[in-house]
């Protein structure tokens, strides 16, 4: 069984162990589910960083490599906030992104990309391009789980407890992404292109889409600050973020064209 | 003058600016940017193709549609940064001073960016091997060597050229190494390694872009403190910064 195949199959298992928390209605957290994440994480890392040792380059330059790395990480990101919160986090949440980091290597092994080993093109061999995907990529595992937390907001009219639940985890997922998303996504990737296209910013539709993305995620902290993000509009601007975000991972290399149709 | 400070005070104002951003950019990346009319006018018919002019998204990013709602968010960000200073001096604030640090950035960035757009020049050079090239400033490039590296599999990894720099005076500094990622740094301008091609007798030529801008540390530095602002507001204590 290959490493990624692996990884699904605890996956599945979480989502299984959430289930049926879900249905048993369970208040505290099964002292198991971070362990399952923290394992589906090391075994998809270990993937990145077997290729890596093959390529002699850090594997995370094509779409192949990237969803493996993004499910890696949502896998570990949930694993960290469950660890960080006393009580662990809530199953829908930890059911929700799992989800998510099932369907990014149910993706991968997809015919829209390739498994094969492919060390990257002369642009790419850069450690500022290294370091722009790397933290783009925690952030957006960061906003995938505020993505999750937000569609249990919506849904949970009802539930106060939950709904309160959902918003803390809407707002620190977001605070913790933000950071990683502006240097590594606008910061790191300018520079990068500064050395090798000889500009920092271009407006090519993936830099925009990037930077709209980033602007939503802005509108969102600063709504908050001032105090006017009351329930629905928070949900609304981070599924809106989120989407942008997928569409700027996604949609500009698939739909758009311009410097960056790289993964 | 306190209609003007309270307007532009106002953290909604920003709100609004960042939003009306975020979609215009996006119809820019939904139209196609710096094209001729013709081509608006197949692709558009008349009406739109009018009205797209009307309101600059031809080039949108150079338009008045862009420019003056990003001037109106510099004195935005601005008015509420010293705002915000002078209340923290006043003691009548507590927060942090992450966010200034990230908003100094960003004003600081603008100013660079803007540096940058007015002075930038470039020039895309074709050389081959034993070519000569004259850049302003005195200096002139003898390339030397031409280099195409592949994988074992025959796909690029590398491209460089080896020049021999004169500089004014005849100063000389040979044997430098222009690749990808790898730029040269010659008497205030940057060489860039950025195309390859092989002339009609299959020999091999290399594209130097050469450019030259200021606002470069202007921008880096600006980078650097919304960094630090970044690391200061959200990731020194993650989670509990109410900022």
């Amino acid at each position: 069984m290959t490493l990624p195949a692996a990884a699904m199959v605890i996956l599945l298992g979480i989502v299984v162990l959430q289930c049926i928390a879900i249905f048993r209605r369970s208040s505290s957290p099964d002292g198991i589910s971070p362990w399952l994440l923290l394992s589906a994480g090391v075994l998809l890392l270990g993937v990145t960083i077997y290729r890596s040792i093959l390529i002699r380059f850090i594997a995370v330059t094509n779409t192949w490599e990237s969803l493996i790395f993004l499910a890696a990480l949502i896998t570990l990101v949930l694993f960290v906030l469950c660890i960080r919160r006393g009580g662990g986090l809530p199953p829908y949440i930890i059911l929700g992104g799992s989800l998510f980091a099932m369907a990014f290597l149910a993706l991968s092994s997809s015919p829209i990309t390739s498994p094969e080993l492919r060390p990257p093109i002369p642009a790419l061999r850069s450690h500022w391009l290294v370091l722009h995907v790397v933290c783009s990529f925690i952030g957006e595992a960061f906003f995938t789980v505020s993505f999750v937390a937000a569609v249990v907001r919506l849904l949970s009219p009802g539930d106060e407890g939950r709904r309160t639940r959902a918003e803390g985890i809407m707002y620190s997922a977001v605070a913790i992404g933000y950071p990683f998303f502006t240097m590594g996504a606008l910061i790191f990737g300018a520079v990068w292109a500064e050395y090798a296209w000889g500009t920092f910013w271009s407006w090519d539709p993936k830099e925009t889409w990037a930077l709209v993305t980033w602007l939503i995620y802005t509108a969102f902290l600063h709504l908050r600050h001032i105090g006017k993000i009351r329930g629905i509009l928070a949900v609304v601007l981070l599924m809106v973020g989120f989407v942008f975000m997928i569409f700027t991972f996604f949609g500009v290399n698939f739909l758009l064209s311009g410097l960056h149709s790289y993964g | 003058m306190k209609t003007f400070y309270s307007f532009f005070r106002s953290t909604r104002l920003a709100i609004v600016l960042i939003l009306y951003i975020a979609a215009a950019s996006i119809t820019a990346t939904l139209i196609p940017q710096g094209m001729e009319e013709t081509f608006y006018l197949s692709r558009y018919g008349t009406a739109a193709t009018r009205l797209i002019f009307s309101v600059g998204f031809d080039d949108f990013f150079r338009s008045f549609s862009f420019l003056f709602p990003a001037a109106l968010f510099f004195v935005n960000l601005t008015v509420c940064s010293v705002s915000r200073l002078v209340l923290e001096l006043k003691g009548r604030r507590r927060q942090g001073f992450g966010p200034d640090i990230i908003h100094l950035g960003l004003l600081i960035l603008m100013v660079g960016s803007s540096m940058s757009a007015l002075t930038r020049q470039e020039v895309l050079a074709f050389a081959g091997e034993g070519d000569r090239i004259s850049l302003p400033g005195g200096y002139s490039l003898s390339v030397r060597s031409l280099e195409f590296r592949t994988y074992p599999d025959g796909l690029p990894r590398e491209w460089v050229t080896t020049v021999d720099v004169t500089g004014p005076g005849g100063k000389k500094d040979p044997g430098r190494r222009i690749g990808v990622n790898h730029p040269l740094k010659v008497g205030g301008m940057s060489i860039y390694q950025n195309s390859w091609r092989e002339s009609d007798d299959g020999a091999a030529e290399t594209g130097l872009l050469i450019k030259r801008e200021r606002g470069l540390p202007v921008i880096l530095s600006a980078f650097l403190l919304i960094s630090i602002g970044l690391v200061v507001t959200y990731l020194k204590k993650p989670g509990d910064s109410r900022e």
